[in-house]
């Protein structure tokens, strides 16, 4: 499904990604995890396409094809997701009507028909209850006034509509209580299936109670520096990163 | 005879903030004479863009003006009288030019012959607590047969009205416009009023508009102001808002979209006489090409205008390395117990929301549109009456992006 190459990437003029490879296959949850400053929000603006981020070297390959010429919109469409770290707020755009618009905009791709205002709101009532969701949530300005906890269920509605291929969680755990959290990956489970694959940032072992990954990464310094299965993450949660980061003697 | 130098006699700082204005293009413009045979197809175009206004939208009375005078027959009044004031023709123009900087002024004085007094008729039907809004459209077409038009509008006490002054040019041509709007708003009426040309019409490329509106408010009065600025080669709008009566409100709007080579300038002077008042502006612009814009607002708090509360807010969009954006909001307070604050911003469309947008599938000019759409949204949040202007604004950014 997705495969970075070796990436070296950097953002202002500053190195982030030194040599970064990953391969996510369908179907497969991925967690990275790392200290603060190690380049993992670099690493989710790298795959869908941020403008900040200069490629210098390597390639990035979603499903077989290289999208690094490719524009934010064309990797969506093609089925890359990322749930903002920190959902930007738009004024004057109601959140149900760009809803509807990125809904059609992927219809269009695939060469299907639009949706009308009214099936769209049919089509939507179960994915706000997934979320913890009301409607009134549809009628206001896209994530403005938005509490913390708000726009990150916002972000997993919209990755609910959207059915990506490829979702990438950007620390979405940050700003959610506990009840919320689990509202929110119980959303994200239910988008789990052998087809879609998942990318899962996050600094704490507690998303990863609920949503459970096959593949935790360690990153830093822009590279990742171990892998292994879940009990990694329960290792970092036990000791911290420091005995990784350590020079091995 | 004396030449007017409009440069050398308006471009002048201290007395009224002219400050970037450009005459090159005004002296250089050659404005054209309007012919016999050109007329009668004219008058035919005339009468179908009215017929199109009369159908697209529901209004109590309509008031058509043609050349500064009223034509009865294509009116349709019922709540409005219409009286004429002749203006004193011992002032004389060319003298006033020489001894005051109110050009404008005075040449529409001059050019206009008479005032068009209309007086808002007291509403029969309402009560102490339910007042009716009338709604009355004017339109004020300009054939080039004369450029200056003068309206005066009496707002009786306890009235609610709205009012839409749109300027029709049925004509491809080159020409100057100057025209003078007061109001008199008495004690406890509610006022609209949106001042805006036929949007998307590409002929007004070659054109030249002046606009100088007063507006007197009694106590506890309301006004709301919307002025939908668009392509001309040179527009003026001057607006001066006297708070005459305690507890009154003053918000005023301005929606700009400058595509060409154009410039616009706002002045806005609001001056604070008595207690209790408040006051809000809030004009957006967005300028492409080499289209430049002029925000140049005043708050006058007087010494007794204690409670004022002043809010003055001018965010601009440039979309091109030539366009420019100029911004001057003032303040001037004489009292202490007042709460005033302003505003200005000379950006592009923020990155981060575009990018938003876009990783969500929307392609970029969408996505810049739900940006402008937003953008443009809290301009017309209190006139419903606009909705097809706010859709004539999308359609004519949706060409532009």
């Amino acid at each position: 499904m997705l495969e970075i190459k070796n990436v070296v990437a950097s953002i202002n003029g500053v190195k982030i990604l030194k040599g970064t490879s990953l391969t996510i296959k369908p179907g497969e949850v991925h967690a990275v995890m790392g200290p603060n400053g190690s380049g993992k929000s670099t690493l989710s603006k790298l795959v869908s396409g941020h403008p900040d981020v200069e490629i210098e070297s390597g390639d990035i390959l979603f499903n077989g094809e290289s999208i690094l010429d490719d524009d934010p919109d064309i990797r969506a469409l093609k089925g890359v997701f990322m749930a903002f770290q920190y959902p930007v707020e738009v004024p004057g755009v109601q959140n149900g009507s760009f809803l509807r618009m990125a809904y059609n905009a992927k219809r269009k791709y695939k060469g299907l028909d639009e949706v009308d205002p009214m099936d769209f709101e049919e089509l939507i009532q179960e994915k706000l209850k997934w979320v913890g969701m009301n409607e009134s949530f549809l009628d206001r300005p896209l994530n403005q006034g938005f509490s913390g906890g708000e726009k990150k269920r916002n972000e997993i509605l919209q990755l609910a509509v959207l059915e990506p291929m490829l979702s990438i969680l950007d620390e979405t755990d940050s700003g959610l209580d506990i009840d919320a959290l689990r509202t929110v990956s119980e959303a994200v489970n239910r988008m789990i299936t052998k087809e879609r694959s998942f990318l899962v940032i996050t600094h704490y072992q507690r998303l990863l109670n609920h949503i459970v990954p096959d593949v935790v990464h360690i990153f830093s310094e822009g590279k990742i520096i171990k892998t292994g299965d879940k009990t990694l993450a329960l290792e970092v949660e036990e000791k911290g990163y420091d005995w990784l980061l350590q020079p091995v003697s | 005879m004396k030449i007017i130098d409009f440069q050398e006699k308006i471009h002048n700082d201290k007395t009224d903030m002219w400050r970037f204005t450009n005459f090159s293009k005004l002296k250089k413009a050659t404005f054209l004479e309007e012919n016999e045979s050109e007329l009668c197809d004219i008058e035919s175009k005339i009468e179908s863009i009215i017929e199109d206004h009369k159908a697209a939208n529901r209004f109590d009375d309509f008031i058509v003006i043609i050349d500064g005078q009223v034509d009865n027959s294509l009116s349709g009044v019922q709540n409005v009288s219409v009286d004429f004031v002749e203006f004193d023709s011992s002032e004389n123009f060319v003298d006033s030019i020489v001894t005051s900087d109110l050009i404008l002024d005075s040449s529409n004085k001059t050019w206009s012959k008479k005032q068009i007094v209309l007086n808002l008729e007291p509403d029969t039907e309402s009560t102490d607590n339910e007042c009716v809004q009338k709604r009355i459209k004017l339109i004020i077409v300009s054939t080039g047969n004369n450029n200056s038009v003068n309206i005066h509008i009496n707002c009786p006490e306890k009235s609610e009205s709205a009012w839409t002054l749109l300027e029709v040019f049925p004509e491809q041509s080159s020409f100057i416009q100057n025209h003078q709007l007061t109001v008199n708003q008495l004690d406890g009426s509610k006022v609209n009023i949106v001042y805006l040309k036929s949007l998307g019409q590409d002929n007004l490329s070659d054109s030249y508009h002046f606009l100088s509106s007063r507006i007197k408010l009694g106590k506890n009065c309301k006004l709301k102001t919307l002025d939908c600025m668009e392509n001309s080669s040179f527009t003026r709008h001057k607006l001066c808002v006297d708070f005459d009566g305690e507890d009154s409100t003053a918000d005023l709007f301005g929606i700009g979209l400058f595509k060409e080579e154009t410039a616009q300038h706002t002045h806005i002077q609001i001056n604070h006489r008595v207690k209790n008042c408040t006051s809000s502006q809030l004009y957006k612009h967005m300028l492409f090409n080499r289209a430049s814009a002029e925000f140049a607002g005043l708050v006058s708090v007087s010494e007794g205008a204690s409670g004022t509360l002043s809010n003055q807010s001018n965010p601009n969009l440039v979309f091109s390395d030539d366009a420019r954006a100029y911004s001057r909001p003032q303040l001037n307070i004489l009292n202490d117990d007042v709460q005033c604050n302003h505003g200005a911003t000379v950006g592009q469309i923020d990155e981060l929301s575009l990018f938003y947008l876009k990783s969500r599938g929307v392609s970029e000019k969408e996505a810049k549109l739900v940006l402008l759409k937003g953008f443009i949204e809290d301009v017309f949040n209190d006139f419903s009456e606009c909705e097809q202007e706010k859709s004539s604004y999308l359609e004519e950014l949706r060409k532009v992006l």
